[in-house]
């Protein structure tokens, strides 16, 4: 354990030192703009639906949320993966790990010290930007916060799952492998399989199967689509997304976040160091 | 007999189809010293990489203080300096040297001190706040040095410790290993440079290619007029005694029968069998 908290603030103090926690102040910077616009605006507009024009007054704020919310919160879990393609990769390269593991560290102690320094980052990120996004909604547009702590909990778990996958497979990768795993491939294709806009056979398989990061961010959102919207209006086969089980969704999640740890201390602990 | 604090047996290595280690059996003792000499490739980092748990032997065993290394348990009480020491650039000597002391078991009030002092006996004193990467090579063996020392390890495992280091440096690597012999502490060095293993060692092993082909005290390794550079390549270096010999640089070396009984060693010519052990076990 104190080799775990030494070890932690160790990859803290690189994280501060690296480029990575400049790019992080930088989209939050940018997060932060895109909320404050988003939430200033009134949500009043028409929807043309079956040639009649209905008359929405607020209730393009609802659906502005929304996708504020899960844009935010989808870039959270991408960011958490993005800054955990570099940390053991480097480390291991630099020879500040196998330093550190002819000490009497644990190779797991060391790989979990590497996810903590990532998440620290990636969560605190998190807490200033849906933070700020559940006070806009709530004081600009007096929007329910209701579905804000499971988006909050997707959010963290989804980080959890991003970084570990992402920091198994740079002991593995290169990095710019790593780096297009999670951005093309762990994010979108669930954005994909979310939207029923795969074809049906295998990809249903696949996605039963695959890391519901963007779905599970989703669900919970779902609660602010306005009542009179029918699910066949959503774009491919997204109507689908309304028969989704929140709490299912964090389950698989949950489980998701526990085989990533499993995979990043397995593959730490099968690599051969110093070669 | 000394229970040894370093054991290999019959162990192997295999990098897919080829064998970095074949049947290496060693054993060193507290307080002793042991000098590993080979070849590049003949596979000395590859057994100090197993002797720290870094990979798994393909056959055999390796054991420190009688527990595999693997298990960060036994690791306690190790210091290791890499032979290519690769240090993170971006932190600064003495924050660096302060997190290998904790690792190493210190306490913070211990670890700031232990760094502190460090940074005076290696000679670093003045750029205990510099960054790693701001170091010449020297210097950064001195840190390498003084991290290795960090804790007043038992076990010291040194891999080409003298690389990079001047004169002045050099005296005061044989020093380190001195102090930390004469704390009782296991030192075993692999290094190419020859008359500094035959100063700080008593004990030799010579790989090839994965082989050990000679293992004992250093009187015992030498044949009647031979020095250590000549019986290094009588046993690492078996293509070479012939020319070193009409070079006139290795007399002796070629043909001369050895003393019966003194020193392990598998001869050049034949694919004798190794020894069986280097050191008393």
């Amino acid at each position: 354990m104190r080799a775990f908290a030494l070890l932690t603030l160790a990859a803290l103090r690189a994280a501060a030192r690296s480029f990575g926690i400049w790019a992080v102040a930088l989209l939050c910077v940018l997060a932060l703009l895109f909320l404050e616009t988003c939430a200033g605006c009134s949500g009043a507009g028409t929807l043309v639906l079956n040639g009649e024009a209905l008359l929405l007054g607020g209730a393009l704020s609802e659906l502005t949320a929304l996708v504020m919310a899960l844009s935010v919160a989808a870039m959270l879990v991408w960011l958490a993966g993005m800054l955990a393609v570099d940390p053991l990769r480097r480390s291991l390269r630099d020879g500040s790990a196998a330093l550190a593991l002819a000490r009497p560290v644990s190779r797991s102690a060391f790989a979990l010290a590497q996810l903590a320094g990532v998440l620290t980052v990636a969560w605190s990120a998190a807490a200033l930007l849906l933070g700020a996004s559940a006070w806009l909604l709530g004081a600009r547009l007096g929007l329910d916060l209701a579905p804000l702590p499971g988006l909050g909990l997707a959010c963290a778990l989804g980080c959890v799952v991003t970084a570990a996958l992402a920091l198994a497979a740079s002991t593995r990768l290169p990095r710019f492998v790593t780096t297009l795993g999670v951005s093309l491939l762990l994010l979108p294709l669930d954005l994909l399989f979310a939207m029923g806009a795969l074809p049906p056979g295998a990809a249903t398989w696949l996605a039963r199967l695959w890391p519901p990061l963007v779905s599970s961010l989703l669900a919970p959102l779902l609660h602010w689509l306005p009542g009179w919207l029918p699910g066949g209006l959503l774009p491919f086969g997204a109507g689908a997304l309304l028969e989704l089980d929140p709490a299912v969704l964090l389950l698989r999640l949950a489980c998701w976040a526990l085989l990533a740890l499993v995979l990043l201390v397995l593959s730490l602990q099968t690599l051969e160091l110093g070669r | 007999m000394q229970h040894p604090v370093v054991e290999a047996v019959g162990v192997g290595k295999r990098y897919g189809v080829r064998f970095a280690l074949r049947d290496v059996t060693l054993a060193l003792p507290a307080g002793g010293c042991l000098g590993l000499l080979g070849a590049n490739g003949a596979g000395k980092t590859t057994l100090l990489r197993l002797l720290l748990g870094f990979c798994r032997p393909t056959r055999g065993a390796v054991r420190l203080r009688g527990a595999d290394p693997r298990r960060p348990g036994a690791r306690r009480g190790v210091g290791w300096l890499p032979e290519q020491l690769l240090l993170p650039g971006r932190a600064r000597v003495r924050g660096f040297l302060r997190l290998c002391a904790r690792l190493a078991g210190c306490s913070a009030a211990q670890a700031r001190r232990e760094a502190d002092w460090a940074i005076e006996w290696s000679g670093l004193g003045g750029r205990g706040n510099e960054r790693l990467a701001r170091l010449s090579k020297g210097l950064r063996q001195r840190v390498g040095f003084a991290q290795a020392l960090l804790g007043k390890p038992q076990i010291l495992l040194l891999d080409e410790p003298t690389s990079g280091l001047d004169p002045a440096g050099l005296r005061d690597a044989r020093q380190w290993i001195a102090d930390a012999r004469a704390r009782g502490a296991a030192v075993l060095v692999s290094s190419h440079i020859l008359s500094e293993v035959e100063r700080s060692c008593e004990q030799i092993a010579v790989l090839r290619d994965g082989r050990l082909v000679g293992a004992g005290d250093l009187p015992g390794l030498l044949r009647d007029g031979e020095t250590l550079e000549d019986a290094y390549l009588r046993l690492a270096n078996p293509g070479r005694p012939a020319q070193a010999a009409s070079a006139g640089e290795a007399a002796g070396a070629a043909g001369a029968a050895p003393p019966a009984g003194e020193a392990a060693t598998a001869e050049s010519a034949g694919e004798a069998e190794p020894p069986q052990a280097a050191g008393p076990t």
